[in-house]
């Protein structure tokens, strides 16, 4: 039962493709806070999202809210190759992106709540067809937090807040793997000890040769934290804090492999090492085939392509976000944020396969992150005790550095823009609408890894990654 | 809120703002700048082993960078993507051809894999060995010449498969020659292609590039008109042979040429330099050995003639189909090979062996200078005057201005 409910507020907190935060970073996290550009650290909505945007806006709140919301993502951009000039478009559907958030002023100055909201994750889904379905074509990093919070009003100027997450990690990758890079056994091939083994691409075969399907998911749940403060210097001016810590996830998962034939025939009879290959030999059978008149690598028991145990580690980043607002007059207030998030920690990726003796499946993807700065601006009009109106700007920077541009996460600097409204319905209920403009710079990148777990440069960028997209944030809550 | 703060306000904006529209740029290929270069910008070579780089019996990376594809290539400021075969070769080319000796102590069976570097595709698509019916078709499709290159060449793609994965603008053909040379070699005009096949093959062929909505040159089978009497240096003549016995040459080998390659007959009899040196080198061991020309594998006159018309009758086939494409076509590789033919020392008309117990090596040009050391493959010279012919050629049918190979 337990696990079923995971599964279910799994796909509700369902995870946008390439969202509008910095690295795989998600801040659309409630129709209020999304129309002023998810400002408001400082003075977040009364809605119950500051659960997500500090938990230290919970204390002062009167009564119960109840906030069900969802963001609806609708993502364009791809890929344009140097070579031929190839435009690929991202697969990604529309995608929903619901929100809950609970909160209860038990006194003037104690509140407390909990919300289910998903910071971080991402996918991305690229067809078939794509160079870069070799680094991969489906890539999901979903992350549930689960946050119970407390909030307490220790002086009239200043609110503490914090809450403990729990962490619901899940990580599936998708790739092709290209029969051109990759290694020939060598018992067939040898090479002097220290050197990278032969390729088949030495055997003619092109790039671009999928001949096996990989599908690597794991899961995980870890712990986090979430801290906040807000200090009233007067009744127009606050001033804002949270931090929310990093959550490290060691996943241990599985790794399954199907073949993809290759159709393709030996053209003439070739010996290879103690392996002589008949003239006419479907190059699928020899992969299959195990010895010794085939390599065996899709063998149940004991292919290289077999099932087996995957592990790897990702961090989601922590968090700082500083921020003020002020209202200035007649029911204007203007806010301002700036948010630090500590990408440094996604620095690599070692995708282990303990059980592969051969050493040929492990791969070591260097992210290389840099830590990111977000500024952004927001003003709201409170026009009457029906209508309240706002809007916002917002910019980062990219966490990716340029050569680390590639198909799980071709992210970049970006300039957004949002509006919103709320209009209150009746006396409990009240309703949010928002919407966002993501416009992400255009930036270089590469469709492929270095070969050999080798560190990548620019030199692999082989094109150019263009994103944006348009966000529609919905929401309604009810006062009890 | 002041004007100064508000013009800080607005500044910091600004700044954002510029900073977060600093888009990079997709690196487009260069269009060559010379007149038509547009039509360019990849330009793949189909083929056989004229095409692919042989020279002296062998392939490898050196070999493969002075053919006329890389040359053309040059010439038009284009990528040159060939499958790069790792020195000494697959085979290794001869430096003796006499002793069979080839670079770094190869032999006709080695075969190195092809270089760790991959290119993303392939310009040169050639394979040696190819027919026409292999520009569209790999074994086990009867009567087709795959071979071990066909896989460390194109990895079990057919040529024209390799071709449109390399989305080109423009495309070479040069096919054919192959399906006259089995006949040649042999003595035997069965192995010719019929002109029926020949013209359905190719005609597939050009299907392929046709789809793929690239402009394309058909380059004329052969290295000179045999009609014209130009052989290539693999063949001597009967005559050749029966005056090098009569002057003794071939002593103290007890070797004998037969009377029936004397002149005049011996003029219209063509004997290889794979059987002719191979009967020597029977008498070398210390046999009796007797060239006959009245055998196969020689050439008598009704197969050199045969070999002759059916030269044309393809190249009359090759040029029908440019002309319905409206592709350029060149006859000039074989003009230019038929001039040379008359040059001293280009076309050896029999193999220098100079002393028999020490030969020549192959820097002795022993086909010739216009011919490496197998007489069948150009010298690197020759493919460079092949792919002159082929950049005029293609000028003079496109007005474009690529510019001449140095």
């Amino acid at each position: 039962m337990r696990r079923y409910t995971l599964s279910v507020l799994c796909l509700l907190v369902g995870i946008p493709a390439l969202a509008a935060a910095q690295g795989f970073g998600i801040y659309e996290q409630g129709a209020c806070a999304m129309g002023r550009a998810g400002v408001g650290v400082a003075a977040p909505c009364a809605d119950g999202s500051a659960l997500f945007f500090n938990p230290a806006g919970l204390a002062g709140l009167t009564g119960g809210h109840v906030t069900v919301g969802a963001t609806l993502l609708k993502v364009q951009g791809g890929f344009t190759d140097d070579l031929f000039q190839q435009q690929t478009s991202l697969d990604d559907p529309l995608l929903a992106v619901p929100q809950v958030y609970i909160s209860y002023g038990s006194t003037s100055k104690l509140g407390f709540g909990v919300g289910v909201f998903a910071p971080y994750g991402l996918e991305t889904k690229w067809p078939l067809t794509f160079d870069g379905r070799f680094s991969g074509y489906k890539n999901i990093l979903q992350s549930l937090y689960i946050q119970p919070t407390v909030a307490y009003q220790l002086s009239p100027r200043l609110s503490l807040g914090g809450g403990l997450d729990i962490v619901l990690g899940k990580v599936e990758l998708n790739q092709r793997l290209d029969l051109a890079q990759a290694p020939v056994p060598t018992t067939l091939v040898p090479v002097p000890p220290g050197s990278p083994p032969a390729v088949f691409g030495q055997f003619g075969i092109a790039p671009g040769t999928d001949f096996a399907d990989a599908h690597l998911e794991a899961t995980k749940t870890t712990v986090a934290a979430h801290f906040g403060a807000i200090f009233k210097v007067n009744d127009r001016l606050s001033f804002g804090a949270r931090y929310l810590t990093q959550a490290k996830f060691n996943y241990s998962g599985t790794a399954t492999f199907a073949q993809v034939p290759t159709g393709l025939i030996i053209p003439a009879a070739i010996a290879v090492g103690p392996l002589t290959i008949p003239a006419g030999t479907p190059i699928d059978a020899l992969l299959a085939a195990p010895a010794p008149t085939g390599l065996g690598l899709f063998d149940p028991n004991t292919g290289v392509f077999r099932t087996q145990p995957v592990t790897t580690t990702i961090k989601n980043p922590a968090l700082l976000t500083l921020g003020l607002a002020y209202k200035v007059a007649n029911g204007w207030t203007l806010m301002g944020d700036y948010q630090l998030t500590w990408w440094n920690s996604f620095d690599q990726l070692d995708i282990t396969f303990p059980n592969d003796s051969s050493g040929a499946l492990s791969r070591k993807l260097f992210e290389s992150y840099s830590n990111t700065s977000g500024f952004r601006f927001g003003a709201e009009w409170v026009k009457d005790a029906m209508w309240t109106v706002r809007g916002g700007y917002l910019y980062h920077d990219g966490a990716a550095p340029a050569q680390t541009v590639t198909p799980l996460l071709p992210e970049g600097s970006r300039n957004e823009v949002t509006g919103g409204v709320t209009v209150k319905l009746s006396k409990v209920l009240s309703a949010n609408v928002a919407y966002q403009y993501v416009r992400q710079n255009d930036r270089r990148g590469r469709t492929r890894e270095a070969l050999f777990n080798q560190p990548p440069t620019t030199g692999l960028n082989d094109g150019l990654y263009t994103f944006h997209a348009h966000l529609f944030g919905v929401s309604l809550g009810y006062a009890f | 809120m002041t004007i100064r703060r508000m013009s800080l306000a607005a500044g910091l904006g600004l700044a954002l703002v510029a900073a977060g529209c600093n888009n990079e740029d997709l690196f487009t290929p260069v269009v060559p700048g010379y007149t038509g270069g547009a039509m360019f910008q990849r330009y793949v070579a189909m083929g056989n082993s004229i095409t692919a780089g042989v020279q002296s019996a062998g392939i490898n990376d050196s070999t493969q960078q002075q053919s006329y594809v890389a040359l053309v290539s040059g010439a038009m400021a284009t990528k040159y993507y060939y499958p790069s075969l790792t020195k000494p070769g697959c085979p290794p080319p001869f430096t003796n051809v006499f002793t069979q000796a080839r670079v770094g102590g190869g032999t006709s069976t080695t075969c190195l894999l092809r270089s760790a570097s991959i290119p993303p595709y392939l310009t040169n698509v050639g394979v040696p060995g190819a027919e026409v019916i292999d520009g569209i078709n790999n074994f086990p499709k009867p009567g087709t010449n795959s071979n071990a290159l066909t896989l460390l060449m194109l990895g079990g793609r057919t040529q024209s498969q390799a071709m449109m994965d390399a989305h080109p603008t423009f495309v070479s053909v040069w096919l054919g020659n192959n399906d006259l040379l089995g006949a040649a070699e042999t003595g035997d005009t069965t192995f010719a292609t019929d002109t029926a096949s020949f013209r359905a093959n190719y005609a597939a062929v050009l299907d392929s590039i046709q789809a793929t909505g690239a402009s394309a040159i058909l380059i004329a089978v052969g290295l000179g008109h045999l009609a014209n009497n130009v052989v290539l240096p693999f063949f001597s003549r009967g005559t050749t042979w029966y005056g090098l016995a009569a002057s003794g040459a071939f002593a103290p080998a007890p070797f004998t040429v037969a009377s029936n390659c004397a002149p005049p007959r011996g003029d219209t009899v063509l004997v290889s330099f794979a059987y002719g040196f191979g009967l020597l080198a029977t008498a070398q061991g210390g046999t009796p050995t007797t060239l006959d020309c009245t055998a196969p594998p020689v050439d008598e006159r009704p197969e050199v003639l045969f070999l002759a018309q059916r030269q044309l009758q393809y190249n009359a086939i090759i040029q029908a189909l440019a002309t319905a494409h409206g592709w350029a076509y060149t006859d000039g590789v074989n003009a230019t090979m038929d001039s040379l033919a008359g040059v001293a020392n280009q076309f050896a008309p029999f193999p220098n062996i100079g002393n028999p117990s020490n030969p020549n090596p192959c820097s002795a040009s022993v086909f010739g200078l216009a011919f490496s050391c197998d007489g069948i493959h150009p010298s690197q010279a020759t493919q460079r005057l092949i792919a002159r012919k082929v950049v005029q050629a293609i000028n003079q049918k496109y007005g474009s201005a690529i510019p001449a190979v140095p």
